[in-house]
């Protein structure tokens, strides 16, 4: 009697709601502590090879890997990505563009030093139109005698 | 049926058109078969004679007769630049199809396009560029370091 209970109830229940929007964006996030020591020449740290080209034009010698994850961020939904103990990386996609191209926000969040306060801030929102395989870089946000590099790609 | 060999003289006679009459005539007076076979060819010339009858349109039916030969005049190059200009419409739609293919599949969209950028830092701005290896920058700038 439970038995046929439950079979009736699953067969009334509501169909879920189907899933009419388009997939999850992949997105690769690596973040970088950019600063300058004193010794001549650039050094990458280990893990930083698929980024160096957008690391290049910077005034910086030394790189090194704070943070490097790979998400799936859904569209119209904020995916957030922990850079730092003060820095969170929020990343909606917007829509889907032409040229299988991707309408992406980018708020990179950050909390002041203590003895600045502490409060909350959108160092960089940005949104930007991105194809497979284009990486964004944020860039110019002070950390510790240099600044914070997030370096973003989107994948295929 | 006995085929002489002046038989295709014979019907050159009928007709009028044989060379040489005379012999003809001679020979179609000694031969039953060619004699037969020039009956066979005047029954036959008769019969068509007959049942000639020549075309004619009186003055009644003329104007409608010109009417007739006008419309389809008119009518024919009409349908006929039509036939003709299915391939050129082919054609186009071809080129057109693969031009969006090739512009929708094929174009490789360049750097990333900023569309806003903003911060909420004080005294702080953002600017954007795109480099020359395809990656597009947001930096903010800013004169105070101590606030961060």
């Amino acid at each position: 009697m439970v038995a046929a209970l439950l079979v009736l109830s699953a067969l009334c229940a509501p169909p879920g709601t189907p899933s009419t929007g388009p997939p999850p964006v992949r997105v690769d996030v690596v973040a970088i502590h950019a600063l300058d020591e004193p010794r001549s020449g650039k050094q990458y740290e280990s893990g930083l090879e698929g980024v160096k080209a957008a690391l290049e034009d910077l005034p910086f010698n030394t790189y090194r890997r704070l943070d490097a994850a790979n998400v799936s961020a859904p569209f119209n939904e904020d995916t957030i990505v922990s850079l730092t103990d003060r820095h969170r990386l929020y990343l909606r996609p917007l829509s889907k563009e032409p040229h299988d191209q991707v309408r992406l926000n980018v708020r990179l969040h950050m909390t002041r030093k203590p003895e600045t306060g502490g409060a909350p801030v959108n160092a960089i929102n940005t949104t930007v139109i991105a194809g497979a395989g284009r990486q964004v870089k944020l860039r110019g946000v002070k950390l510790d005698q240099g600044e914070l590099v997030v370096v973003i790609t989107l994948q295929k | 049926m006995f085929e002489c060999r002046w038989m295709r003289n014979v019907e050159r006679w009928v007709d009028g058109e044989a060379s040489n009459p005379d012999a003809v005539a001679k020979h179609l007076a000694a031969c039953p078969a060619c004699r037969a076979h020039e009956r066979r060819l005047r029954t036959l010339r008769n019969g068509v004679a007959a049942v000639k009858q020549p075309e004619t349109i009186g003055d009644a039916r003329f104007p409608a007769f010109m009417e007739g030969i006008r419309e389809r005049r008119d009518r024919r190059p009409r349908w006929s630049l039509a036939w003709k200009l299915i391939p050129v419409a082919a054609a186009i739609l071809i080129v057109l199809g693969g031009s969006l293919y090739t512009y929708e599949y094929l174009v490789v969209p360049g750097p990333p396009v900023v569309e806003s950028a903003s911060t909420e830092i004080e005294d702080a701005a953002v600017t954007t560029y795109a480099s020359n290896s395809g990656v597009t920058t947001v930096w903010v700038v800013s004169r105070d370091n101590d606030v961060w």
